[in-house]
């Protein structure tokens, strides 16, 4: 075996001191970026991608409900139009974003209405309920 | 968000490039001694004023801080630095025979290391309201490509270009944990430095690693270690570091060689431009250590003093000098002025509990056994025959901050705790000076075998499994928050504000600012007013909790509010019985409302 002389020993232990920070900030970084992407706890996110906008006795309803629980997950959502339920949908959904464009009619689905006061999305999963409203 | 790991190893390189550059020039120039572990150290140190010189004359000069700019500079700076050292590499003095590196160090440095890896693999996603203050201004800073412009005088320029200009150079968002490397960085710098200066003034590598050991392990857990790292509480981290590392060089000025004060004057500068109640600290510590040395060593003093001025003429000293005074022209930090000086000391913004300084208060900031031992140590020191150097060291050390933390100087507006903190340190080398005294480690090396393994049975057998494996925050209501903050970022106008929840929320918060930028005040957080002095935050009181009533609708009209974040689980029923609010977002943890 090779004997080192000590100044040989002092840079080959501090190279050992370097390179094991240098390896514990590469775990760091990576556990970092893995945790960005490590989404499953949570659940799922149910938001307007815009206001429902009233156009020509129509509403355009465009919201998205992102699902981190898994793919091909069953979800039911209503659209409610001052309170009365116009939309009940079961979906299956994949992993992330699902964007949902859903028209309304007022005259045809309202029947004597033509201005609507409240719209309210609720999805369930499960237990889970989520809801989003907006006021016109 | 995601970083790329070549890019934060470019960084972790060019942190120690940079300075070592520069430590090279001045010890080929000036035949400074340094042995390789102070090598590392101080080239790493050296990279802090030598970015605040750069960004500063950028800034003087209005040429953007972007990376091209800063890359070429750096560059250019490297070049003339490298071509203008002299050849003759013969000059080069070193203390090798100062064998600081060896396998029981290696084996504490790696278990700091790990122990504190550890704490900070659990927590890798910045959320810390800390961080987040500082990371709003870094981020203004890497987008901006200039200075930025502070709401508060607290806030330090150096605290935020430490990590901006090297997260522009390469590219790196510091909306990431990229802030929390940094520190990381500077928190093991300042552990080598506690070693050197242990060793240093002991002339033990026994009672240096001793020291290393149980500062390091204590760094695990408590502050001012990791949770000051992931808590981002950068200008106490950097600031630490910083009075080590002149309260090392000021020793070896004042006892080894007058030609050390440059390297003083660096660190002194850059402590200026990071943290002010660090800065304050090592300015009393300063005035005490030189009144105690001219009233209890006289001649040497004057000596020393008469020595200092003859290499104050010195032409790298002048330069230096003058360089710094030019930077100090170009851009003072923010609390230089008396206006703003007075409302960061006597004017604090939080209302601060004054703490009557009993031994209960002094074990519960420094920990039982660290006091107990450090004030055995201390008595010790005093009554011993010890080179009375050491003793007007440590004395000057300690009673400055003594006095800064008593309540009755309180009226400065200083925190008690944070100064006591400081206390850590000294005491850290106090606790095992009564076995220097005793001379135990030189008996025999089986008992500081021994010594070492008891230590790191007590405290890694109790105290890792609760504490340094804690999750601070759940990831996923930290990701949630993130997620909230880039739709709001999607959704918001110019002059639109967001309203948080802030304390006790349980969630991070004050991060939406990050995501959001376009100004400090964009998103406002409900505070309790009763702990803070300024009238304004009444208002955000009143919106979050009475929000439909006329004062809350009118304060919300007055500050802009459009969109309020609650958390999911404990939103306040008035913004869901009322016509005033849609609630347009929710997720498990947050929800977000807008205002009608």
């Amino acid at each position: 075996m090779k004997n080192y002389k000590p100044k040989e020993l002092q840079t080959y232990y501090l190279i050992v001191v370097c390179l094991t920070f240098l390896i514990s900030v590469i775990i760091l970084v990576n556990e970092y970026n893995t945790s960005l992407v490590t989404t499953e706890n949570l659940g799922f996110i149910l938001y307007f991608n815009e206001f429902p906008k009233e156009k020509n006795n129509q509403i355009l309803v465009n919201f998205t409900i992102e699902n981190y629980i898994e793919e091909n997950a069953e979800f039911d959502y209503y659209i409610y139009v001052d309170n009365k339920i116009l939309v009940e949908k079961t979906v299956v959904l994949g992993l992330k974003k699902n964007i949902f464009t859903q028209p309304i009619n007022l005259i045809e689905d309202l029947e004597t209405v033509t201005y609507f006061k409240t719209l309210k999305i609720k999805v369930k999963k499960g237990e889970s309920v989520k809801e989003i409203y907006y006021f016109n | 968000m995601i970083i790329n790991i070549f890019a934060v190893i470019g960084v972790l390189i060019f942190v120690f490039i940079v300075g070592y550059i520069l430590l090279r020039f001045l010890i080929i120039n000036l035949g400074y001694e340094f042995n390789k572990l102070e090598i590392l150290v101080f080239s790493v140190l050296l990279t802090i004023p030598i970015i605040y010189v750069v960004a500063i004359a950028f800034s003087g000069f209005g040429i953007k801080l972007t990376g091209l700019n800063l890359s070429i500079f750096f560059l250019v700076l490297a070049g003339i630095l490298i071509i203008s050292t002299k050849k003759d590499i013969k000059t080069i003095k070193k203390n090798e025979n100062e064998n600081l590196i060896n396998l029981p160090f290696i084996f504490v440095f790696l278990l700091t290391l790990i122990l504190m890896v550890v704490t900070l693999y659990k927590n890798p996603l910045p959320f810390a309201t800390d961080l987040s203050n500082h990371g709003y201004y870094i981020r203004e800073v890497f987008f901006t490509h200039t200075l930025p412009n502070f709401h508060l005088p607290v806030f330090v320029i150096g605290e935020n270009l430490i990590i901006s200009i090297p997260s522009i150079i390469f590219n790196i968002d510091p909306l990431s944990i990229f802030p929390i490397i940094i520190l990381f960085l500077f928190k093991m710098i300042t552990i080598l430095l506690i070693y050197l200066l242990a060793y240093k003034l002991f002339e033990s590598k026994t009672v240096a690693l001793l020291v290393m050991l149980t500062l390091g392990i204590f760094y695990s857990f408590g502050p001012p270690g990791t949770i000051y790292v992931y808590g981002g509480v950068i200008g106490n981290v950097i600031g630490d570091g910083l009075i080590m590392a002149s309260l090392y060089i000021l020793y070896r000025t004042l006892y080894e060689s007058e030609k050390y004060f440059l390297f003083f004057l660096l660190f002194f500068f850059s402590l200026v431009y990071t943290h002010t109640l660090s800065l304050l600290i090592l300015f009393f510590i300063i005035i005490f250590l030189l009144n105690l040395l001219v009233l209890f060593d006289r001649i040497n003093t004057l000596y020393k003093i008469k020595m200092l001025t003859k290499f104050l003429k010195n032409r790298y000293f002048l330069f230096t000098l003058l360089l710094l005074l030019v930077i100090s022209f170009i851009y003072l930090p923010t609390y230089i002025s008396k206006e703003n000086l007075e409302k960061i000391t006597t004017e604090p913004i939080m209302e601060l509990q004054k703490q009557k300084l009993d031994i209960s208060y002094f074990k519960n900031v420094l920990g039982s056994l660290r006091f107990s031992l450090g004030i055995l140590g201390l008595s010790m020191l005093l009554f011993s025959k010890q080179n009375k150097n050491i003793k007007i060291f440590f004395v000057s050390w300690l009673i400055p901050l003594l006095l800064l933390s008593w309540e009755k100087m309180t009226f400065i507006g200083l925190p008690q705790a944070r100064v006591l903190n400081y206390m850590i340190y000294p005491f850290s080398i106090l606790m095992i000076y009564p076995l220097c005294y005793l001379r135990i480690y030189k008996n025999s090396k089986k008992i500081t075998i021994f010594y070492l393994f008891i230590i790191l049975i007590l405290i890694v057998g109790f105290s890792l499994p609760e504490r340094a494996l804690e999750e601070n925050m759940p990831k996923e209501r930290i990701l949630n928050l993130y997620h909230a903050s880039m739709y709001l970022k999607s959704l918001i106008n110019e002059n639109e504000v967001v309203l948080t929840e802030h304390q006790n929320s349980g969630f991070p918060d004050t991060w939406t600012r990050v995501f959001l930028l376009g100004g400090y005040n964009k998103v406002i957080e409900r505070v309790y007013y009763f702990r803070y002095n300024n009238d304004p935050v009444k208002e955000t009181w009143v919106m979050m909790t009475e929000p439909n009533s006329p004062k809350g609708l009118e304060y919300m009209q007055k500050n802009n509010v459009t969109y309020i974040i609650q958390n999911t689980q404990k939103v306040n029923s008035e913004f869901l019985k009322s016509r005033n609010f849609f609630k347009i977002y929710q997720g498990d943890t947050i929800t977000i409302f807008s205002k009608k």
